[in-house]
C-alpha cells in the first residue's frame, strides 16, 4: 500500500495523510470528506500540478 | 550570484548516511565547497565525526554546529523533555543547549565553529553564543516569511513562526533577529542567513517552504511533471537577476536535508526522482559557476565577504515575477534598515506588507517569554495575513482612490505593473488607465524609497475635457504578529493625531468610527506604542484636507487620509515616514 496525500486537502495547500479502508477498497481523509480510489487520488494531483502554467516553461528573459 | 551549500549529516538514519554521501559527492563532483553544519546526534557519532573531518580536509568544506534535530537518546537523558525545537525552550535551556553543543563540537574537532545554524534563532540566544564563543561569525538564523501558512498547511505540526524577516543576508540587531542592525553599537556582529531563499511572490501568498532552492520541496508542492524542472532552473535564474536591482549583489542558499533524498518524505513520487531533482539543481548551478555567474563560498566565507562589502545601511530590493502560475503577476520589496516594504502591482502598486524596524521591537520568544512561540516581527500593514481586500473596503494597505465626477475609483483594486524601475535611486513608477462613462482617465503613480520612508506621488496625465480628480492617499492601519488568530488583532493603545497651523487633534483607537477631518494638513500621525513607533503621512506639497478615523468592529483597522484636487500635468506627493517614537 502506498501513502498519498489526501488530494482535497492538498489543493488548499494542506497536509493530511490519507488511509485506506480494505473494505471498501479506497482511500479516506480524516480530516475532510474525501474517499476515493488510488486513480482518483491521482487525477486529482493532476488538477493540482494545472494551476502551474509555466511548470515546463524555460523563461528567457524576466 | 554568491552561494552556500548546506548540508548536515543524520547518522540515526542508515538511508540518511547514505543520502548524506549522495549529496556530498554530488556537491563535489560540482567542484562545490559544502557547509556541513553537525547537528548534536552527529556529535555522538564516530563514523560521522571521521566522514566530515575527511571532507574538510579532502575539499575544504566548513564544519559548523546545527540546533535540529535534538532528539537523540543522549539530549533525552540529558534534558528529560519533550520539547525539541530549539528556539522554544526557555533561555536557561536554550543557553545549556549551546554549551553542550559547542563542548561536544570542541571536544570531537579541538576547535569553536564559526557557523552555526538553527531554523530560528531568538536574538538572545544568538547573543549569548556570540559573547561566549566570539568565534562564531555566520549563523543560519530563520526561515524567510514562514509562518501562519505552513502551520496551517502542516496541520499545526511545524511550529516556526518567522515571519517578517529579511529575505537575503542580514546583520541583525540586539533586539529582534529579524531587525536588522542600523549601526554598530545595534549590531549583534554575526551575519545572518535566511534557511533557504525563496519565490518572492508566492512566500506571501502561499506556504512557501514548497516554493524554496529546496527541490524536493517542489514535488511537495506537486510542482513536478515529466521529469521537467524548468520552474527551478527559472528561480536560480531568476536570482542571479537581482544583480541588476543590488548593484551586482546576489545571494542564493540550498539546505536540503538527508531525509529528502533518503526516501519518499511529504511527496508521492519514487526517491530517484527526488534525487534526480538534486542531481539536476546542483549541475545548473555547477554550470553556472564554471560560467563565472555563480561563486560558491563556505557560509564563515560569506560573512566575512558580506561585512566587507556590504553597509549596515545598504538596502536589499527584489522584484520578482511570477514564473509558475502564468498570472503576469509581480512584486516589489525592500528591506532597509528602517523597515521592509512589499509594493503589489496586483493591488495598483499599494504598499501591502510593512515591518517598521524602525521601532526595533523586543519580543523574546520561547517557554518563559511573553510571545511564547511567535518569533515574527511585527506588521503595520498587512493584506495578505490580516484584513484582504473585502466588500468592506478596509484592508491593511496604503494606497489610493481617485474621485471623478461622483464616482470613487479605489486603486487597490486596480491591476497595474511596474515600469522604469531605478535601482540606484530605489524608485518605479506604475501607469493607471480608467475607463469613466466620459472618457479615460490616465495617470501614473511614482514610488521612492527611502531609508526612513516612502514617497508616493500622483501624476495627472489625462482626463477627459481636462477635467480635475481628487485624489486621495490612505493609510489602512493595523498591527500585529502573523498566525495569531483570524480576526485582526486589538488595536486600542494607538492614538491618532491631525495636525496643521491651527493646533493638534487627537483620536485613541476605541472601535467608535469617529473621524475629525482638517483642513491643509501639515501631518497625520499614528502613534503606535506597543511597537515604539511613529508612522506618519506628511504632505509633500500642501493638501486640501486630512482625515483620520477610528476603526470600527466591522472595520478593525484605523485610517488616515490626505485629500487633493489636482489637474492635468499636476501631481499628489505624500510621504509615509517610519520613525521610532
Amino acid at each position: 500500500m502506498v501513502e498519498f496525500r489526501c488530494p482535497l486537502c492538498l489543493s488548499r495547500e494542506c497536509e493530511t495523510f490519507v488511509k485506506y479502508d480494505p473494505k471498501h477498497k479506497d482511500y479516506y481523509c480524516s480530516t475532510c470528506e474525501y474517499t476515493g480510489t488510488e486513480e482518483d487520488v491521482k487525477k486529482m494531483y493532476a488538477v493540482i500540478t494545472s494551476r502551474f502554467k509555466l511548470l515546463n516553461k524555460r523563461i528567457k528573459r524576466f | 550570484m554568491l552561494f552556500n551549500l548546506i548540508h548536515r549529516p543524520i547518522p540515526t538514519d542508515k538511508k540518511c548516511v547514505e543520502a548524506f554521501k549522495f549529496q556530498q559527492d554530488v556537491a563535489h563532483r560540482n567542484g562545490f565547497r559544502t557547509t556541513i553544519l553537525l547537528p548534536v546526534p552527529a556529535l555522538f557519532d564516530k563514523a560521522t565525526i571521521e566522514q566530515v573531518k575527511a571532507y574538510s580536509q579532502d575539499f575544504g568544506d566548513e564544519l559548523g554546529v546545527y540546533f535540529y534535530n535534538l532528539n537523540c537518546r543522549e539530549f533525552k537523558e540529558k534534558f528529560n523533555t519533550l520539547e525539541f525545537q530549539y528556539w522554544l525552550f526557555s533561555p536557561e535551556d536554550k543557553k545549556k543547549i549551546a554549551d553542550w553543543a559547542y563542548e561536544l563540537f570542541a571536544e570531537n574537532f579541538g576547535y569553536i565553529p564559526s557557523a552555526v545554524g538553527s531554523y530560528y534563532f531568538d536574538v538572545d540566544s544568538l547573543a549569548y553564543i556570540k559573547k561566549k564563543y566570539p568565534v562564531v561569525e555566520c549563523a543560519l538564523a530563520t526561515c524567510f516569511e514562514e509562518g501562519a501558512n505552513v502551520f496551517r498547511g502542516t496541520n499545526g505540526y511545524w511550529h516556526l513562526f518567522s515571519e517578517g524577516g529579511p529575505w537575503w543576508p542580514w546583520i541583525p540587531s540586539k533586539n529582534h533577529i529579524h531587525a536588522p542592525a542600523r549601526n554598530s553599537a545595534q549590531s549583534l556582529d554575526v551575519v545572518a542567513l535566511p534557511h533557504l531563499v525563496r519565490d518572492m511572490l508566492h512566500s506571501i501568498l502561499h506556504r512557501d517552504d514548497c516554493y524554496a532552492s529546496h527541490p524536493a520541496n517542489l514535488l511537495r508542492g506537486k510542482i513536478y511533471k515529466d521529469k521537467g524542472l524548468a520552474y527551478d532552473l527559472n528561480f536560480i535564474d531568476q536570482y542571479i537577476h537581482q544583480e541588476k536591482f543590488n548593484d551586482g549583489y546576489s545571494y542564493y542558499n540550498m539546505f536540503v536535508g538527508p531525509n529528502w533524498v533518503a526516501s519518499r518524505h511529504y511527496y508521492e513520487e519514487d526517491v530517484k526522482i527526488s534525487r534526480d531533482l538534486y542531481v539536476k539543481t546542483l549541475d545548473y548551478l555547477g554550470k553556472k559557476k564554471k560560467e563565472g555567474s555563480v561563486k560558491d563560498m563556505t557560509m564563515t566565507e560569506f560573512g566575512r565577504w558580506f561585512k566587507a562589502n556590504r553597509k549596515l545601511d545598504e538596502p536589499d530590493q527584489c522584484y520578482w515575477k511570477d514564473i509558475l502560475y502564468g498570472s503576469r503577476r509581480s512584486i516589489y520589496w525592500i528591506r532597509t534598515s528602517g523597515y521592509r516594504a512589499t509594493i503589489d502591482p496586483m493591488a495598483g502598486s499599494a504598499l501591502t506588507d510593512l515591518r517598521p524596524y524602525a521601532g526595533q521591537v523586543k519580543m523574546p520568544v520561547g517557554a518563559g517569554a511573553n510571545e511564547l512561540w511567535n518569533g515574527s516581527y511585527p506588521f503595520v500593514l498587512n493584506q495578505y495575513r490580516k484584513g484582504g481586500i473585502n466588500y468592506f473596503g478596509r484592508t491593511g494597505v496604503f494606497s489610493a482612490s481617485i474621485l471623478f465626477k461622483d464616482k470613487k475609483y479605489d486603486l487597490s483594486f486596480e491591476r497595474t505593473e511596474i515600469e522604469s524601475l531605478d535601482p540606484k535611486k530605489r524608485s518605479f513608477s506604475s501607469p493607471f488607465s480608467i475607463e469613466t462613462p466620459e472618457g479615460p482617465l490616465k495617470f501614473e503613480k511614482t514610488i521612492r524609497c527611502s531609508e526612513s520612508g516612502i514617497t508616493v506621488d500622483i501624476k495627472l496625465i489625462k482626463s477627459p475635457a481636462g477635467q480635475p480628480i481628487e485624489v486621495t492617499q490612505y493609510l489602512t492601519g493595523v498591527q500585529g504578529i502573523s498566525g495569531s488568530g483570524d480576526y485582526p488583532e486589538d488595536i486600542r493603545g494607538i492614538t491618532l493625531e491631525a495636525v496643521n497651523s491651527k493646533g493638534k487633534n487627537r483620536l485613541p483607537i476605541n472601535y467608535t468610527s469617529k473621524m475629525i477631518t482638517i483642513k491643509k494638513p501639515l501631518k497625520l500621525m499614528a502613534d503606535l506604542p506597543k511597537l515604539d513607533l511613529k508612522l506618519s503621512l506628511v504632505p509633500v506639497n500642501m493638501c486640501d484636507s486630512g482625515k483620520i478615523a477610528d476603526a470600527c468592529l466591522s472595520g478593525p483597522m484605523y485610517q488616515m487620509a490626505l485629500i487633493k484636487k489636482i489637474k492635468p500635468k499636476e501631481k499628489m506627493s505624500v510621504c509615509l515616514k517610519i520613525e521610532k517614537r
